[in-house]
This record gives C-alpha cells, sequence and structure tokens, in this order.
C-alpha cells in the first residue's frame, strides 16, 4: 500500500445495475465479464455499501477513508486495509475501475 | 464410620466432555429457541475471531444460510468421533447442504455439512467487553456473490407443475434450488413472507407466431395487422418496466407468442437489461440468428427455454404445422449450444406427439444440465376461439395417459412418491372455503399481456380480473386492484366444499383461471380436470403399494 493508492477516485462501471431492494443493494452486471463468471449478482454488506454510496466519482480513497474513520469505531490502519481490501475485490470483477488521482 | 458421601465423591472420576458432546448441548439449548453465549478457543477464525473471543450463537430461522455467514457444526471426525466446529459458509450448495470452511486453516474446506448438522449461526463477537463489528474487522466491506450463473434457473412460477395450495408457498414438481428460490430465500427476512412484493413478471411482449402449434393458447398469424396493431410499443413497454423497477421487481420472463418476431426485440431487450432487470427468455429458436447470439452473448439472458414438439421433421410438422421450420429449430438450437447460451429444453406431451415422448425426453435431457420438464395439460384459447379450441381438446390426452406420462419419466416419479402426502393430504386441514384463489396469486408475481393487460398470473384471463396498463400505471395495479381480485370469495359449494376441501386438489389442474379458459366462468368444476386427477392419484397409490411389497 502506498500512499498514492488513497489518491485513486475509483468509477462505477456503466455495465452493472446497483439497486436497492428490501433494504439490500444488489449489483447487477448487465453486460459478460463481469465479476468472476459471467452473469452474477452482488450484494453487499453494511460496509461495503458504505464505500459504495461514496464512489460518486469525486472522492479519493483518502477520503472515503477518512469518512468511515468517523463512522466506525476501528483504526484507521484497519480502516484503511479494508477500504482498499474492497476497492480490490471489485474492481477485479469489473464493478469499478481506477480514474486518474487528484 | 466415614464420610460416605465424600469417599464416593472423590472416587468418582472427572467426566469429560468431548467438543462432541459441546455440540450435542448447544443443539439442546438452541432448541430453547434463545441465543447462547460461548468462549472460542483456537484460531482457525483468526483474525475475525481470535481465542477467547465470546460468541453469541442464536438458532437458525427457516431462512436459507447465507454465504459468508459463520455457523456452529457437529462434523464427524476421522476416527468417527464428532466434533464442534465454529467455521464460515463459503459456498451455499443448495438449502440443505453447505460448503464450510475455517478463515486461517488450510486451503481445503471443512467439507459439506448438511443443514440438519448446523446447530446455529454466530450473530455476535465480543472481545476484551467490546463488541466487534462484522464487517471491518475482517478485511470488511465484502461483495459477495448473491447468485451463481451455474445455479441456472428459472422462477418455479414460471414453470408448469403442480401447484401446492392451501400451503404458504407454491413449489415446484421437482424440487431443487433454483435462482429464484435463492432471491427468495434472500430476500425473506422477518416479515417478508406476508409481504406482497412483486419479484418477477411475465411479459407476452406479441402474441404473433411465426409457428402455428395446435395446442397453442396464445398464437395469431406473424404478420396479423390487427395484433400488430394492440401490441405495446417500446416506449410503452420501457414505461411498464421502469415502474417494475421502481417496485423492486428483479425478474422478467420475456414470452410471446414468439418474442423474437418483433422487430424491435433487440431494442426491447437491451433496454430491460439496463434498468438492472435479470431476464428469462421462452423462444422456439428458430429465430435465432448469428447476430441475435452476439447480442446475447454480449447482455447474458439468466436462462433460454425452448419447446421441444417432436424430435423429427414429422412429429415436429404435425405439432406446429410449419414442418418447414423443423431445420430452423435445429439450427437454432445449435448456435445457442455451441455458443454456451444456457439452455433448458422442455416439452408439451399431447395427441401428435405422444408416440415420441421417450425420443423428445431423451433429446431434452442430453441438451439440459438439470432436468426434464414436460406438461401434459392443454389450456384451451385465452381468446376463446372455437374452432382452436376444438384442435386443442381433440390433442389432450386420456387421464389414463396423462398418469402413465407421470410414472414413465423417473425423476417426476420419485418426486411424487417422497412427496405422496402433499399430493394425496388430508382434506381436515382447510380453512380457507370462501377464498375464490387459494395459491400464491398476487404475492410475488404478475403477468403483462402483449396489449398491456395486467393480470396476477398469466392464465387469469377473466375481463374483470384484468387491468389496463395503458390507460393506469403499474403502482395502481398492483396496490390497489390487485387486492382486490385477490380477496374474492366463492359461495359455489362446489368450489368451497369440493375443490378446497378436495384431497387430491395439489394433482389437479383446478383454479379460477383454468375454470375461466374452460367454460367463461371463475367457478366451475370440469370434469376432465377431476378425471385427470383421479387417474394421478390412483397411479401414485397403485405405485406406492407395489413399491411397499
Amino acid at each position: 500500500m502506498t500512499s498514492s493508492d488513497l489518491k485513486v477516485i475509483y468509477h462505477k462501471s456503466d455495465d452493472i445495475v446497483a439497486r436497492e431492494i428490501e433494504g439490500e443493494l444488489i449489483i447487477i452486471p448487465i453486460v459478460a465479464g463481469i465479476g468472476n463468471m459471467e452473469n452474477e449478482l452482488y450484494a453487499m454488506d453494511e460496509i461495503g455499501q458504505e464505500i459504495w454510496k461514496r464512489l460518486d466519482g469525486t472522492r479519493s480513497v483518502g477520503h472515503i477513508v477518512d469518512e468511515l474513520c468517523v463512522l466506525y469505531d476501528a483504526d484507521r490502519e484497519t480502516i484503511q486495509k479494508d477500504v482498499l481490501g474492497f476497492l480490490k475485490e471489485i474492481t477485479s470483477r469489473n464493478i469499478i475501475t481506477a480514474g486518474h488521482g487528484q | 464410620m466415614a464420610n460416605s458421601s465424600n469417599t464416593y465423591s472423590e472416587r468418582r472420576e472427572t467426566l469429560l466432555i468431548s467438543s462432541g458432546d459441546v455440540a450435542e448441548m448447544i443443539r439442546c439449548l438452541m432448541a430453547k429457541k434463545s441465543p447462547i453465549k460461548i468462549q472460542a478457543g483456537g484460531w482457525s477464525m483468526d483474525p475475525f475471531i481470535r481465542d477467547q473471543d465470546v460468541l453469541t450463537i442464536a438458532p437458525l430461522s427457516r431462512d436459507m444460510i447465507k454465504l459468508g455467514e459463520i455457523v456452529a457444526f457437529k462434523v464427524q471426525k476421522k476416527d468417527k468421533s464428532f466434533r464442534l466446529g465454529m467455521h464460515r459458509v463459503v459456498q451455499v450448495l443448495d438449502r440443505e447442504n453447505y460448503l464450510i470452511k475455517g478463515d486461517n486453516t488450510s486451503p481445503d474446506p471443512d467439507g459439506i455439512v448438511p443443514r440438519n448438522q448446523i446447530l446455529g449461526k454466530v450473530i455476535k463477537i465480543e472481545r476484551n467487553n467490546k463488541t466487534i463489528r462484522l464487517g471491518v474487522s475482517q478485511g470488511g466491506g465484502r461483495a459477495r456473490p448473491l447468485v451463481k450463473a451455474q445455479s441456472s434457473g428459472t422462477p418455479d412460477n414460471f414453470h408448469e407443475k403442480i401447484e401446492i395450495r392451501f400451503q404458504a408457498q407454491k413449489i415446484p414438481m421437482i424440487s431443487r434450488p433454483t435462482i429464484w428460490t435463492t432471491i427468495l430465500e434472500h430476500f425473506k427476512k422477518n416479515e417478508f413472507e406476508k409481504k406482497r412484493h412483486p419479484i418477477s413478471f411475465d411479459f407476452d411482449i406479441t402474441a404473433r407466431c411465426n409457428n402455428d402449434c395446435r395446442h397453442c393458447y396464445i398464437n395469431v398469424p406473424p404478420d396479423s395487422p390487427e395484433h400488430i396493431e394492440k401490441e405495446l410499443s417500446l416506449s410503452q413497454i420501457e414505461r411498464i418496466a421502469d415502474e417494475a423497477v421502481s417496485m423492486g421487481t428483479l425478474w422478467c420472463l420475456l414470452s410471446g407468442g414468439e418474442p423474437l418476431l418483433r422487430e424491435d426485440f433487440d431494442d426491447i431487450y437491451v433496454m430491460l437489461k439496463r434498468k438492472g432487470l435479470l431476464l428469462s427468455l421462452y423462444t422456439n429458436a428458430t429465430l435465432i440468428t448469428p447476430h441475435r447470439i452476439q447480442l446475447l452473448k454480449r447482455y447474458p439472458p439468466r436462462d433460454i427455454e425452448i419447446t421441444v414438439y417432436g424430435v423429427t421433421k414429422e412429429t415436429f410438422g404435425k405439432v406446429t404445422s410449419r414442418p418447414e421450420n423443423f431445420n430452423a429449430f435445429k439450427r437454432g438450437l445449435k448456435l445457442l449450444l455451441d455458443n454456451n447460451i444456457p439452455v433448458r429444453l422442455k416439452a408439451m406431451i399431447m395427441r401428435s406427439n405422444i408416440h415420441e415422448f421417450s425420443e423428445i425426453a431423451a433429446f431434452c435431457r442430453r441438451y439440459t444440465k438439470d432436468f426434464f420438464r414436460f406438461d401434459p395439460h392443454l389450456h384451451l384459447r385465452y381468446d376463446g376461439n372455437p374452432e382452436r379450441n376444438r384442435r386443442i381438446l381433440a390433442e389432450r390426452l386420456t387421464p389414463q395417459e396423462i398418469a402413465a406420462l407421470d410414472h414413465k419419466d423417473p425423476s417426476r416419479s420419485a418426486s411424487l412418491q417422497k412427496d405422496c402426502h402433499i399430493y394425496i393430504r388430508d382434506s381436515s386441514n382447510n380453512e380457507n372455503d370462501k377464498r375464490l384463489f387459494c395459491c400464491g396469486l398476487g404475492r410475488n408475481s404478475f403477468s403483462v399481456g402483449f396489449d398491456g393487460m395486467f393480470r396476477l398470473c398469466p392464465s387469469l384471463c377473466a375481463p374483470m380480473c384484468m387491468y389496463d396498463l395503458k390507460n393506469g400505471s403499474l403502482a395502481e395495479a398492483w396496490t390497489t386492484f390487485a387486492p382486490r381480485i385477490m380477496s374474492m370469495t366463492t359461495s359455489d359449494p362446489e368450489i368451497g366444499l369440493k375443490c378446497h376441501r378436495c384431497e387430491i386438489i395439489n394433482l389437479c389442474q383446478w383454479c379460477p383461471a383454468n375454470a375461466h379458459l374452460e367454460s367463461g366462468r371463475l367457478e366451475y368444476r370440469p370434469d376432465y380436470f377431476c378425471e385427470v386427477a383421479r387417474a394421478r392419484s390412483e397411479a401414485l397409490k397403485s405405485r406406492l403399494v407395489s413399491d411397499s411389497e
């Protein structure tokens, strides 16, 4: 992990639809090639949803970590590791893409 | 004299409580329906759970255990003794079987643990008297796969099946986990079962078809100007889809007629996909072209269902009246299979193709991974066309032939025998005599016809039970109109006292919608339905007797 990781701004893919159904956030891939297997659905846990809400194309990773530190009772190092882990996971599934840093 | 009780006490060996005994104790405690706290020992779940953490274990609810949850379970060791485990569900195989693994154990999972060996689930972890949030402490923020492509299946209400009435839910003829079940289970939280939620809908985007099947309840000629005129436009379809999505609908079945006949099919399909709807497609495969394959590969459907009318040109032509389409059917199917597009083959069985049943079944099984579904129940026409209805009646099999088919198919026969207590039930436990509809009507799905008519079930075509979406909204149809239909009552003793109380109603095709197609009346009991149900029941009973001997 480097400090430059924290400057990255992620963008949501145009080829997924995020829908809230019965209080649950569900990621629905539209085209082939999203996810490890084609045509998978994903549901996000509570923390995932908090990160997802902040992926608005303007907040950097560092910015998101700052906000989660206010929200959760955990040390910054843990939260930063978790946020980066989550973003890595959904990037690998082409749900989001890394844009240019600030 | 020495104190005998003390002596006795001292001599007694300390009782060793094994891990398996603890598991049994937890099972007993869970039966009391309240959570317990237990201190963890070991590092197999580190860092999520650490040695000495205090875990709250809650009894399982009726819901499916979810991927990622940590469960307490009893597992047999190599030496045949049992131990208690508390590990994570890493794969939901089906409602009854879960693959379980410790976070910090070797790459190999513990194995497949059946639900009856799962004692409860971990709902809280405390460390140093502080509750640890699930998520953050575990590399949290996880996107977990909710549904995987491999478990491809169609919502069970999309299938012909024996419908179980007077029970909380419908079950498919062959009980198996489908994505539909998974999704339903996923959303079945707390009060969800009692709550109406429109999860899926059938959309017949045209009644036109390039085949002219003898048994078809809906088809009209492919170029019928009158019907083209009545069809919803792309923008009308989009408005309905927007409303459905805003109401939380997740799944849409595109059907017809032959949906691929619509010139704007590609636009409809992509538009619905881009709204975040999962799509299933019913097609006769004759209009599958390389261009359509590109579309389906780029925007994968959940699945495609194709009816096989015959495996020879002669039989195919006899059913469809279009023998010249046989090659197009084979070519279309091959294109789909060659391109790994998920396909399920099924059959309608009738007078014109019953001689080929075994060959059709074998063909369907060869190309369909999960199960082969066939249906000998032919509906009468939605439009009531008397000439076409005469043709359908002539295609219907006799009750004895239908009963024989139940047992000609090994999986259907096994399913009937396994659940015979449901199919031949105790008629005394029914309290719903007054209600007209005793199925799951209106709970989780609806149907939209090519002309924009909203219905609670595709077969429910009685004018008073339809709502015109061209002149109204889906929200109104679902929230205001539908409950009125659902609460309709019957005062006809033939229905309330006979059908609703009939012990073999779950083997019968009877329902108000089918009764209406037969007679124009919702409250009607066609003799043919009774005869078929009786024949099926007799065959099932004699099969059970012969198997027990």
